[in-house]
């Protein structure tokens, strides 16, 4: 979703590459640039963190502290050859993954492991988060399950998904950002997928109806 | 990870070059369990499409907007204080020069007049267009000092300011302590 047009953003920067809108900003101090290119990226980095968290306040928290970086940091490490939103991108990766690790860092696996359920506290808690999420959200029934179920893959698995979703990002930029090879990256996304459709068919044979 | 399992997850994503895909597409043809893997991987992969694109609410990204723009007031404040600098800065090092200049112009026309009125009977030297143009002091009969030397000077405008100079000089009539056998000669710019 755009932000509101009615902040009057001339028309003529709809027309303008993204490096444009970065160097108006940098070079002039143009807010109208800057919210323009909000208007155009905010929903996709908003959308990435959440599949990754699963939780609206965390969302919020670590967008807002990835656009704070953005912010301050785009005169001293942004270079303007790169893609403005691979950099972005990348602080928004980053925010997340130091985020999910300092969670589980504070989960105690195996003494939280609950013998009825098979399942450990990082488990439930995904799950109770994206169910309550879901609720917040409105979604229907076959999304809340995709997303429970990405939830529910390996961290490196779901960021490969994730990042080649909502940035269609060449798997060669997804390796550099994840510190791995290409073949390792495309590796990711294949066993993701693979364990998606386990998840999917599993699902379908815990269903009362199915035969 | 096989090399047909890389290669059917990079067809699925259309990372291939055109000539790896036709040859991937023949031995798919050629191939059932293979087919029937890219299909479940592409099915799974169509999947993702359910995936929503969320928003994040209109305050949060006000509160992004509002670090923005005090960021930029740090950056014209950061700005301003820069160029207060600098014009200090230059300004500082106008005026020391222009000081230096001064002192040195100052030091230049002493030497210049030194070198203008040199005890007489000395030859002196003027510096014109880099050309050393020798002039001669001498006194005429009504004791008014002349120069020779000009017609080496290659400067017309020169030449004629300095005869003009040298013209206005007039002997000293009435000077209070002259005395009549004095021998030297008395010059004064002014008309009076």
């Amino acid at each position: 979703m755009r932000l509101n047009k009615t902040k009057n953003i001339p028309d003529s920067y709809d027309q303008m590459k993204d490096r444009e809108l970065v160097h108006l900003y940098r070079e002039n101090e143009d807010q109208l640039a800057f919210k323009e290119l909000m208007n155009r990226h905010q929903a996709k980095v908003y959308s990435y963190i959440f599949s990754m968290v699963h939780n609206r306040e965390v969302t919020n928290d670590i967008f807002q502290e990835t656009f704070t970086k953005v912010i301050t940091k785009m005169d001293d490490t942004y270079n303007e050859q790169g893609k403005w939103i691979a950099w972005v991108m990348r602080i928004a990766h980053n925010a997340t993954i130091d985020h999910i690790r300092k969670q589980k860092r504070f989960v105690d696996v195996k003494g939280s492991y609950d013998d009825d359920s098979k399942t450990d506290f990082y488990d439930r808690l995904q799950d109770e988060d994206a169910v309550a999420q879901d609720e917040k959200l409105e979604l229907d029934e076959s999304t809340s399950e995709l997303l429970k179920h990405i939830s529910n893959l390996p961290e490196e698995q779901r960021t490969v998904v994730m990042l080649r979703h909502y940035y269609e990002m060449p798997f060669k930029e997804i390796a550099e950002m994840t510190d791995v090879s290409i073949n390792t990256a495309l590796g990711r996304m294949r066993y993701a997928l693979i364990n998606l459709r386990k998840m999917f068919d599993e699902e379908l044979e815990k269903e009362p109806n199915s035969v | 990870m096989s090399k047909e399992d890389t290669n059917s997850i990079k067809y699925i994503l259309e990372e291939m070059d055109p000539a790896e895909e036709i040859e991937f597409e023949r031995r798919m043809s050629s191939n059932p369990d293979l087919r029937i893997e890219v299909e479940s991987i592409r099915r799974m992969k169509s999947k993702l499409n359910l995936l929503p694109e969320l928003s994040p609410p209109e305050d949060l990204t006000n509160s992004i907007m509002s670090i923005a723009a005090s960021q930029s007031k740090k950056k014209q404040g950061f700005r301003s204080g820069y160029f207060l600098s600098a014009a200090v800065v230059i300004l500082g090092l106008t005026t020391g020069s222009l000081i230096i200049y001064s002192i040195s112009d100052s030091s230049g026309t002493v030497s210049n007049a030194s070198a203008s009125f040199p005890s007489f009977g000395n030859e002196m030297t003027q510096q014109n267009d880099s050309r050393t143009v020798k002039l001669k002091p001498w006194v005429d009969r009504q004791d008014v000092l002349r120069l020779s030397g000009f017609e080496s000077a290659s400067n017309p405008i020169m030449i004629n300011e300095a005869g003009n100079s040298i013209n206005k000089l007039r002997p000293v009539g009435k000077y209070p302590n002259l005395q009549p056998f004095s021998r030297s000669v008395q010059l004064t710019g002014s008309n009076r």
